[in-house]
């Protein structure tokens, strides 16, 4: 758009009201302001912005380069002498229009001054909001690497925390399995013969040695599993098959309690990526317990499906002394065992389940439990 | 009939001490070694029926499967069976709390496993199983 050159005629009133708003117009340049006083308010307002003064008509009237006169003074001889005078190329607002344009350049003002602010204010929230984000992202960063640091040193104890494990289990076997020898060449007769009370309190001493033997090989294959020191390597695994081959090495336990082990398989293979060893440990566990927290006489339900999420879930529910709501939470816990469990079987070392949950763990399986007191225990374990 | 000689290599003289007793109680003779050194050279001069030979060595874990071969890899004394102490959980021959300890005896050139803490009827039978061989 072309620069309007401009000259307002009065400065009084109305004439530095025109001023003030043509000076934040955009494309307008006011040349003259014309007053026969000096001492107009619009007249200070026009020095004070360098435009030029003139106190008369003829000073300015005959300038080819002004573009629109605005007569403000109201006074119809003023506008009749301007129209007479004026240049041709001149065009001349009387007072009544030069309101109106100036109400209408007020506003248009107004608009432009909220537009400018709010994009300014916008500007102003971008950078700040920009300044936030990169103050977080250091932030993040930093505390990223931080955790990152706590992590690594957190592996570091629990790696040197598993070597130890590992390295005392060991220790611990050797001689504990020659007590154990010995055990059984007093038993067997290798030391003469004994009398009852001899042979009652060695046969302890070896139903001792036996749980100690256990507790060790678990504590090494938990330390074992903790220091990730074991191969895993997955294959497609028919599911079935797997579940099959624990309800078999519990056969013989569960029949001496009368137990019926029931499987809900289905009919075609269910297969899925995993280790089939653990997982055979971690189902093995389970039923081990199914089996021991029952009591004779029952049953243990075995159900295989394909969730939702393709997800495949067995479920190994039991009708035995169930576990109080308030230890769910720690059955997975190394050496805990239940109150109720251990008044039902005193013998069991609590690692069972701190195996099933490392190896669940380190092959990206969860593990559900649901539990009422003497009603039941349904384990639900997801590959 | 002379009786049968059996050769112990391990480095647990309690280990040791109960076999003897149960060997010798069932008319066996005993001699044995408590560590990895001439092993060969004492087996050529024992001469023994059967060989027990434990896994584990102190300074050297896999020293048992190494006694194995050379004593394996020697004309005069392959013939002679050796039975080998697995303490279980070890290298992977246990591999877990419920596996059924099934074990792949053709990695190993030896004849028969046996598991420690060793129960005196299971030793009985296996040094005789190898005898009768
Ligand atoms: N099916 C179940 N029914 C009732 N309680 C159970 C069942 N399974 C687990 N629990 C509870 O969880 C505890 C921990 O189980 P876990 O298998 O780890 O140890 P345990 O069976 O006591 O001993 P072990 O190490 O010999 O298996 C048990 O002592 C028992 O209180
Ligand atoms: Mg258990």
């Amino acid at each position: 758009m072309e620069t309007a050159n401009i000259a307002i005629v009065g400065a009084g009133k109305g004439g530095y009201e025109c001023l003030k708003v043509l000076l934040t117009t955009p494309n307008v340049l006011i040349k003259y302001v014309c007053d026969i006083d000096p001492n107009a308010k619009g007249v200070m307002l026009a020095k004070q912005h360098k435009i030029s003064y003139v106190a008369r008509l003829s000073e300015f009237i005959h300038d080819p380069e002004v573009d629109l006169i605005f007569e403000s003074t109201g006074r119809p001889e003023v506008f009749e002498e301007l129209s007479r005078a004026k240049l041709p190329t001149t065009s001349l607002v009387g007072s009544g229009g030069t309101r109106v344009i100036f109400s209408l350049l007020d506003s248009y003002n107004e608009v432009n001054r909220s537009l400018r602010s709010y994009k300014m204010n916008l500007e102003r929230r971008i950078i700040e909001r920009t300044e936030e984000l990169e103050k977080l992202n250091t932030e993040l960063s930093k505390e990223k690497a931080a955790t990152e640091r706590l992590y690594e040193q957190q592996r570091e104890i629990n790696e040197e925390k598993s070597r130890y494990l590992i390295h005392t289990t060991h220790q611990l076997k050797a001689p504990f399995a020659a007590i154990h020898n010995y055990v059984d060449i007093i038993l067997d007769g290798y030391a003469g013969p004994l009398a009852q009370e001899t042979r009652d309190l060695v046969l302890k001493i070896k139903t001792r040695c036996e749980l100690l033997s256990e507790t060790i090989l678990d504590m090494l294959e938990l330390a074992r599993l903790k220091a990730q020191d074991l191969e895993l390597v997955r294959e497609d695994v028919d599911l079935c098959a797997v579940v099959n081959d624990v309800v078999e090495r519990f056969a013989v336990s569960a029949a001496a309690k009368r137990l019926l082990v029931r499987v809900d398989a289905p009919k075609e293979p269910l297969i899925a990526r995993t280790v089939g060893k653990r997982l055979f440990e971690l189902l093995a566990v389970l039923l081990e317990n199914a089996v021991k927290y029952s009591p004779p006489d029952g049953s243990i339900e075995i159900a295989m499906k394909v969730a939702s999420d393709g997800k495949r879930v067995i479920s190994i529910m039991d009708h035995g002394i169930g576990i109080p709501e308030a230890n769910l939470g720690k059955i997975f816990r190394e050496f805990f065992r239940s109150n109720n469990a251990v008044r039902f079987e005193p013998n069991g070392n609590g690692l069972g389940l701190a195996i099933a949950g490392e190896i669940a763990n380190l092959l990206d399986i969860t593990i559900e439990v649901e539990s009422e007191l003497e009603k039941g225990t349904t384990f639900h374990v997801r590959i | 009939m002379a009786k049968k000689k059996i050769y112990i290599i391990d480095d647990d003289h309690d280990v040791i001490d109960a076999m003897t007793i149960v060997l010798e109680k069932n008319n066996y003779e005993v001699a044995a070694q408590y560590d990895d050194e001439n092993v060969v050279e004492n087996v050529k001069a024992q001469m023994p029926d059967v060989i027990i030979l434990d896994v584990m060595f102190p300074e050297d874990s896999s020293a048992g499967f190494n006694i194995a071969r050379q004593l394996k890899s020697h004309d005069d004394l392959q013939r002679i069976p050796i039975l080998m102490l697995s303490a279980i959980n070890e290298r992977g021959i246990y591999v877990g709390r419920f596996s059924n300890k099934d074990l792949d005896e053709s990695f190993l050139p030896v004849n028969l496993f046996l598991e420690k803490p060793l129960k005196p009827a299971a030793l009985l039978e296996k040094v005789a199983s190898l005898i009768g061989k």
